[in-house]
Formats: C-alpha cells, sequence, structure tokens
C-alpha cells in the first residue's frame, strides 16, 4: 500500500516536471496580458476583472441602497479625475509634468502621499475628500456618488 | 456737552472691559469645563478606564484636543500597558455644517498604540475600544471623518503558547464619509485608506469602501503586503510545523466584495526565495524541511533571482462562514509555476468563477490549459445560501 502510494508520488511529481519542460518555464506575458510577471507597474495599472462584467461602462458595482463601491480608490474617480488631480499636484509641485499620464498609478500615488505629508494629512497616497479639497479641487467633480 | 461724550466714552469703555473680562473668564474656564466632561464622558465607559494629560478647547477655529489619552480594560488593566493611547487627540467641528445647523466632527489621533489581544474563548469585554463610539460619549457629534497619523497596531494572539504578534507601525490612516446620517454622506460611500509597515518589512496598504446604510453589510477592498520577510512569522509557523523559513520574502493580495450577506474574492500570495530549515535538529523535521524546499522548488517559477511560488485561494459564501477554496489554490500553484507563470500585484483577483460546479480532475485539467485562464472559483454548492 505504502510503496503504491510512493510510485502515484513519484508519478505525479514526474508528470509536474515534465509538464513544467513542456510548457513555458521562463515566465513571460501573455499576449494582451495586462501584467507581465512582476510588473512593479501592475496592482496601480490593474482594472479588476468584476468591474469588465458590465460595470466598465457604468462606473462601479453599486451597494443595494445605490452607493457606488469599489475594490480600488481609482474605481471612485469620475471620468478626467486624475488628469485634474495630477494637474494640481503639478502646480503644487509634488509631481513633475513629464511623468503625468491621466492615470491614478504608482508615480501619482506617491506624488498624492508627499502632497498629504506636506500637508499634515494622513499619507496613504489615495485622493480622499480631504486632500481633494487642500489641492482646490470639488469632491463633486472628482468623485462619483449615488446616482439621484 | 463734552462732559456728556465723556462719560458715553467711560460707559462703553466699561461695558468692553466687563465684556474682556467675561470672555478672558470664559476662556479660562472653558478647558477645566472641558476636562471634566471628558473625565465624566471616560467613567462612563463599559469595561474600560480612561485617563488623560490635559484638555484643550479652541474657538478659532472650533475643536477640542486631548493630550496623551489612554484607556484600559476594566478589570485587570495596567496603566503602563493600556490598549489604547494617542499622544493627541483632536476633534475639530467642521464650520460649514455648524451654518446648516449640523454637529459635525473631524477626528485626528497623532501617534496612537492600539493592542488588539485574542483572547480566545476567555469571557470579559477583551477587545480595542471603538474609539467613534468612545467619542460619541464625550462629544454629542456625528463623526464624519478619522485620521491616523503614524500609529502603531499590535495584535496579540493569547490562545497561542508563543503568544505570536502582529505588528503594524507606521500607520497612515484616512476613513471619511462616516457620518451616521444619509444625507451628510453626499451619496459617497464610506472609504479606509491606509499604508503602514507591518512587522519590520513589509509595505501594507489597504482601500475598503462600504455602505454604512446597507443591511446586511456591503463593502469592498483589497489589502496588500509586499517585501515581508519569511523569518518574520517564526512564532506564527515553528510551534505548529516546527519549521522556519530564515530565508525569502512573502507578498500577499487580496481583493473581497461583500454584499447581501455573502462574500466574494480572492487572497493571492507569492513566496520568493523561500527556503525552509528544521526548528529543531530531529531526523523527522528535517525530512519534514527538506520536502518542503522540493515542493517549493518543483512549484516556483525557477527564474534566477526569484524562485516565486504563487497562486491564488478563492473565497466565497456567506460572511458569517465564508469558503476558502483549496483545491483551486493547490491547482493555481501548478499553473503559475509551469503553465503561466507567476504573476504580480492583483492580476486575476478577484478569481473568475466558473459557470457550473466542475470536478477536481476537470479544474486541474483546466488549470494546465493555458487558453482556459485562471483556476476557476467554484460556485456554491446547491443548498447553500446564496
Amino acid at each position: 500500500m505504502r510503496s503504491a502510494r510512493t510510485l502515484l508520488t513519484g508519478a505525479l511529481l514526474v508528470a509536474l516536471a515534465s509538464c513544467g519542460h513542456t510548457k513555458s518555464v521562463e515566465p513571460t506575458a501573455e499576449p494582451g496580458h495586462e501584467h507581465p510577471p512582476f510588473d512593479k507597474s501592475a496592482p496601480s495599472a490593474h482594472k479588476p476583472e468584476h468591474a469588465e462584467g458590465g460595470h466598465a461602462s457604468s462606473g462601479p458595482p453599486r451597494s443595494p441602497t445605490g452607493l457606488p463601491l469599489a475594490t480600488s480608490p481609482e474605481q471612485l474617480l469620475k471620468p478626467g479625475a486624475a488628469k485634474k488631480i495630477q494637474e494640481r499636484l503639478v502646480h503644487a509641485g509634488a509631481l513633475k509634468r513629464e511623468t503625468a499620464t491621466d492615470e491614478l498609478d504608482r508615480e501619482t500615488r506617491a506624488a498624492l502621499a508627499r502632497y498629504q505629508q506636506s500637508q499634515g494629512l494622513p499619507a496613504t497616497g489615495d485622493p480622499d475628500g480631504a486632500t481633494i479639497d487642500r489641492l482646490g479641487l470639488k469632491a463633486d467633480d472628482v468623485f462619483v456618488s449615488a446616482k439621484k | 456737552m463734552h462732559i456728556q461724550r465723556f462719560r458715553g466714552a467711560r460707559r462703553l469703555a466699561v461695558v468692553a472691559v466687563v465684556l474682556a473680562a467675561l470672555f478672558i473668564g470664559f476662556r479660562l474656564a472653558l478647558d477645566p469645563i472641558a476636562a471634566h466632561e471628558t473625565r465624566q464622558g471616560l467613567a462612563r465607559m463599559h469595561g474600560f478606564r480612561g485617563t488623560f494629560d490635559r484638555v484643550h478647547v479652541s474657538l478659532v477655529p472650533l475643536g477640542y484636543t486631548i493630550t496623551h489619552l489612554k484607556i484600559v480594560q476594566e478589570p485587570g488593566g495596567r496603566w503602563d500597558a493600556p490598549i489604547f493611547y494617542a499622544d493627541k487627540t483632536h476633534v475639530d467641528l467642521v464650520f460649514h455644517r455648524l451654518l446648516h445647523r449640523q454637529l459635525v466632527a473631524k477626528v485626528r489621533v497623532v501617534r496612537p498604540k492600539i493592542i488588539v489581544e485574542n483572547e480566545g474563548a476567555k469571557p470579559g469585554p477583551k477587545r480595542a475600544p471603538d474609539l467613534s463610539a468612545q467619542l460619541r460619549q464625550v462629544t454629542p457629534l456625528d463623526v464624519e471623518r478619522i485620521e491616523i497619523v503614524r500609529g502603531e497596531v499590535l495584535f496579540r494572539d493569547e490562545t497561542e503558547p508563543r503568544r505570536p504578534e502582529v505588528w503594524v507601525h507606521g500607520l497612515d490612516l484616512a476613513a471619511e464619509n462616516l457620518a451616521t446620517r444619509e444625507r451628510l454622506a453626499a451619496g459617497r460611500p464610506a472609504t479606509l485608506s491606509a499604508k503602514g509597515v507591518l512587522g519590520r518589512s513589509g509595505q501594507l496598504s489597504l482601500f475598503v469602501s462600504s455602505d454604512p446604510y446597507a443591511s446586511p453589510l456591503a463593502f469592498a477592498g483589497r489589502f496588500e503586503v509586499v517585501g515581508l520577510r519569511a523569518a518574520e512569522l517564526y512564532d506564527w509557523i515553528e510551534e505548529k510545523t516546527k519549521l522556519h523559513a530564515p530565508e525569502g520574502t512573502i507578498d500577499l493580495y487580496a481583493e473581497f466584495h461583500a454584499s447581501g450577506g455573502r462574500i466574494e474574492g480572492g487572497v493571492k500570495p507569492v513566496l520568493k526565495n523561500i527556503h525552509v530549515e528544521p526548528a529543531e535538529p530531529g531526523v523527522g523535521d528535517r525530512l519534514k524541511a527538506w520536502l518542503a524546499n522540493i515542493g517549493i522548488k518543483l512549484a516556483s517559477d525557477r527564474v534566477p533571482g526569484r524562485n516565486a511560488v504563487a497562486t491564488t485561494v478563492p473565497i466565497e459564501g456567506r460572511l458569517a462562514d465564508p469558503d476558502v477554496q483549496l483545491w483551486p489554490a493547490i491547482v493555481g500553484v501548478v499553473r503559475n509555476a509551469f503553465v503561466e507563470g507567476v504573476s504580480s500585484g492583483f492580476a486575476h483577483l478577484p478569481p473568475p468563477e466558473a459557470p457550473h460546479g466542475e470536478s477536481k480532475l476537470d479544474q486541474t485539467k483546466h488549470a494546465l490549459e493555458k487558453k482556459e485562464g485562471p483556476p476557476k472559483a467554484q460556485p456554491p454548492k446547491k443548498g447553500s445560501s446564496k
């Protein structure tokens, strides 16, 4: 019984190993794959898969009472809001103009954290209401809200 | 005429002096009155005792500051090991809300130290204080926003012999739209953003958005720890496995969404350059460590310099009793090692759900085919509550 189990385990290991040699051992990004392996910019650029399931065009998913719910802060931004935030960060000297990409990317988050720290706010790197207010923007122009 | 004008001016001066004296008296009395009220509020807390050094009320802007606030559990709490301490706690009234006759406040806590202990099934109120609830006892305000700057949180598991700890420091946190009345929230969800350091090496970030008016609770969010040295988990794994991992790092990504009493999402651990050693010099433990290292080597992507092992663990089910799906996690290791290559960050989170239940054989077969995509979370079994 024990030898049979050993044989089975050995066979499984050999099968896995051979599978590894016949498939891609050196990981590469799939064509069209959003993130190459260990691409450090991946998390900030990620669009969650459930957003593609009908939510992408209509904004983030809604709670039963109609409030927008998001797994990341960029999902709570209105279209074009990231650009407005970047413009204000550039104006405040926290972000270089050439690194502004109209997306809430890693550089923008780092700039937001620097700006928040300089303003005595919690340096989370996420665009919250107090940060938006200090940047001279209106929260209603930046964040999506419940449909009236 | 001249005398009358002089008398009028003198009366005005007397009134001004009296008003100034009243204002100074009021101002001088304000801090002791606020300190008294704070002491009363702290004394009304159930299961806790509180103390502080001083209280200061500012009139412009209208706010209130407690210095060196300390809270201990009662009974048995020690003042030299409080479960909550903060250098400064500011409560500021939101002026534009005041114009609309709404008492709404923002709370800012500077350098707090919070201890959370898991005491298992022991009786008694063993938990960290709910800061907003306690503040509500001290001040009758709606708290709209809470900020934590340079905070520390220590979680200690008292149910384990080694009392392992998780320490988060350098914690910056902003929670907003917390107002309990719907019309104050301006149609936006309550959000929580946090950033800090887990242990000595893990860069931690957290984002949660939630609907405080939904019943049952509705929320969504993500959690990320990057670069946590595996050696820091010694106290957590050594006791149970008799192994430890002195080399290597762990990244952890999680994404979740809860609504209608159900939660779905996934956790993705990525182990890099992990090497396992026996905690004690026994033959059995050495064999276990050898097997573990073989397994890690076999399942890793074998990219020099990182040798990463990754998978995605789907989480589905009722919020009170979520189902962690083990099989997609196991086949995920195989897929990441041999088929697809390890992808970082939140890729494949939350994992896609299979349209109908698949057998373990089918799940394994699909995981080994590149075109099939990542292992899928299995839908709830018939009979489970949806």
